[in-house]
């Protein structure tokens, strides 16, 4: 199996804090992989680190490639509609990404949006956290690409629209990319992650499978991931 | 379908399926769901299906068919086989329970009797 | 990978818009004030041309404030950021839409001097054959184009000094401590007041030596100027891109 994504010995500091100290990270293409870790611990941060939205020093390849337009090209982010006023319509919206993504492929987003519920005639700042969480999922899902980077896709969304979501990653994550979603509240996730990563202590504390897991530790994922804050486990 | 987190994913996925053609909704030579559409019903990962599902092929109780899909095996001893393997891994595990319980094997028995008898008067 | 027409007129469209808004605006603003002196006093001769004439510079200013905040933007939000690009393709890309639309908000307003001049063709042409001796027209063509091109010269440094500052200071805030920002960006405001009153300084020399250019001998003093302004320019567009590459991030959510 090949690597969608290759990290070696990245730091960021932000404001004289470290944030992240020497992280080495390889994920292979295909998978499903839980982001765990406190509020603050450096999940976005890794992923902006990912993307190029921050700085840090260290080598990250993706898909091979370690130059930034070509990187950018093999990730699609959550983080997106910041650019936009809250007056822009979701249809002018779409019509940016349209334009400015050559993987941004039309009918599944239109799949997406049908399956989703989405208003495309809505403005942006008329829309509910929820829908505004399902419009990203249906940006981001819409292109084709390698590296799925879902940045808390769930927090503050009731759960009909949770389920929705899950059940869109399920069925238009294509089968050679890899996703990673990162989140505090594990177990409603739990059942779709090939493997979790957790980042505590300002790197990755473990790196694992999450069937392995089960089997070896007869925990479920969430009872795991606090067990590692209690130090109940032994981890190597 | 609702999954045990501390349970392998995997793991249900195929008692899941076992259910599925010991009550009959899958019976012999009947196809499967595709493994994408599969995920989807069980709000599960494609990867984990398809383990599952390789792991069936492997022991037989499914056949997969290039280009066409995954189907019920044909061969009903197999189908046989699986049932007893199922009820005999139930039966282990009550078995196990109740010994820890200090019960004899002959207490085990006459007790499993008079629970069927009592449910049975109950369902009168 | 986006290509660099795609994003151009991706970039464009928006702030195609928003001058337009403001173009509009500008009409109604000018509409209003003739009515009020035709109430008032009534339209005096050339006052048409007058009165475009004196709204087209505060007008302006909105249109250079807005187009500069939307070029900024780009730089720190990952909307823009994520685009598959490379930094110098973005930053050019960027700098050369919002230098377009002041351009058009230019030719427009040109457009509008010409129009209006034409309404007041009788008045002006005898104010101008009350000015005797005035420069031939081949001169008042070639002083006008230069000031035209100075001009649009200093649109461009300014644009790039804006971002100079901007990325500079995103650039400190990310590694400096809370306490030493703010000095930082102390400092960073008077550099940047400093360099205000220095384009003042040259700008108000430049339209004090307009007499002079008319002759010949300080024709190449002007170009050098220009130059000199392009030069600036494309130094601190050089830096701005090594600032993106290597520091600048996007502002999280």
């Amino acid at each position: 199996m090949t690597n969608v994504l290759t990290i070696e010995q990245l730091s960021y500091k932000h404001n004289l804090k470290t944030i992240l100290e020497n992280v080495d990270l390889t994920l292979e293409t295909g998978k499903i992989v839980g982001l765990l870790g406190e509020n603050g611990a450096g999940k976005t941060t890794l992923m902006r680190l990912i993307t190029g939205s921050a700085k840090g020093s260290g080598t990250i390849t993706v898909c091979g490639d370690r130059a930034v337009a070509h990187q950018k090209s093999n990730v699609s982010f959550t983080e997106q509609l910041k650019g936009f006023r809250a007056n822009t319509k979701i249809d002018r919206i779409v019509d940016f990404y349209r334009a400015v993504y050559p993987d941004f492929n039309g009918q599944r987003f239109e799949e997406l949006v049908t399956f989703l519920q989405i208003d495309t005639s809505l403005r942006l700042g008329a829309l509910s956290k929820g829908m505004k969480e399902k419009v990203v999922i249906a940006l981001t899902l819409a292109r084709q690409t390698h590296l799925y980077l879902l940045d808390e896709p769930f927090s503050g969304i009731d759960s009909m629209s949770r389920k929705r979501i899950i059940s869109s990653i399920i069925k238009w994550k294509p089968d050679d990319a890899t996703m990673i979603i990162s989140d505090h509240y594990v177990s409603e996730i739990a059942p779709i992650l090939d493997e979790i990563v957790v980042v505590k202590d300002h790197t990755i504390y473990t790196h694992r499978q999450s069937d392995e897991i089960r089997e070896e530790f007869g925990l479920g994922i969430e009872a795991y991931y606090e067990s590692l804050y209690e130090g109940g486990v032994n981890h190597d | 379908m609702k999954f045990d987190d501390k349970v392998p994913i995997y793991y249900q996925i195929k008692n899941y399926l076992y259910h599925e053609m010991m009550t009959g909704t899958l019976g012999p030579g009947d196809k499967l769901p595709a493994v994408r559409q599969l995920a989807v019903d069980l709000t599960v990962n494609v990867n984990t299906v398809q383990r599952a599902l390789g792991e069936m092929i492997t022991e037989g109780t499914i056949e997969s068919q290039r280009g066409k899909g995954n189907f019920v095996t044909m061969d009903t001893n197999r189908i046989t086989q699986l049932k007893e393997q199922l009820v005999i891994e139930q039966l282990e595990r009550v078995y196990n329970e109740l010994h820890a319980l200090n019960l004899t094997d002959e207490q085990i028995l006459t007790s499993l009797q008079t629970y069927i008898e009592r449910r049975g008067q109950q369902h009168d | 990978m986006t290509s660099f027409g795609t994003l151009f007129k991706v970039m464009s469209r928006d702030r195609f818009r928003l001058v337009n808004k403001i173009i509009l605006a500008e009409l109604a603003v000018i509409a209003v004030t003739l009515l009020w002196s035709l109430m008032t006093s009534g339209v005096e001769g050339g006052e048409i041309f007058g009165v475009t004439g004196a709204w087209s510079f505060p007008t302006f200013w909105i249109v250079f404030i807005m187009l500069s905040v939307a070029n900024e933007r780009v730089f720190t939000r990952d909307t823009y950021r994520l685009i598959p690009i490379g930094e110098t393709k973005l930053y050019t890309v960027n700098l050369l839409s919002a230098f377009a639309m002041i351009l058009y908000f230019a030719v427009v307003q040109v457009i509008f001097y010409l129009v209006t001049m034409m309404a007041e063709k009788d008045y002006l042409l005898r104010l101008f054959s009350d000015i005797s001796g005035g420069p031939d027209t081949a001169t008042a063509v070639k002083a006008t184009l230069g000031m035209f091109i100075l001009g649009l010269s200093i649109i461009i440094m300014g644009l790039t000094t804006i971002s100079l500052v901007h990325l500079t200071v995103s650039a400190t805030n990310n590694f400096l401590p809370n306490i030493s920002r703010r000095a930082v960006d102390i400092v960073l405001y008077i550099i940047v007041i400093y360099l205000l009153v220095r384009i003042a300084i040259f700008v108000f020399n430049e339209i004090n030596n307009f007499g002079s250019l008319l002759s010949t001998g300080m024709q190449t003093q002007f170009i050098l100027n220009i130059c000199g302004v392009l030069v600036i320019a494309l130094v601190e567009a050089i830096i701005n891109v090594f600032l993106l590459k290597k520091w600048v991030e996007t502002i999280p959510n």
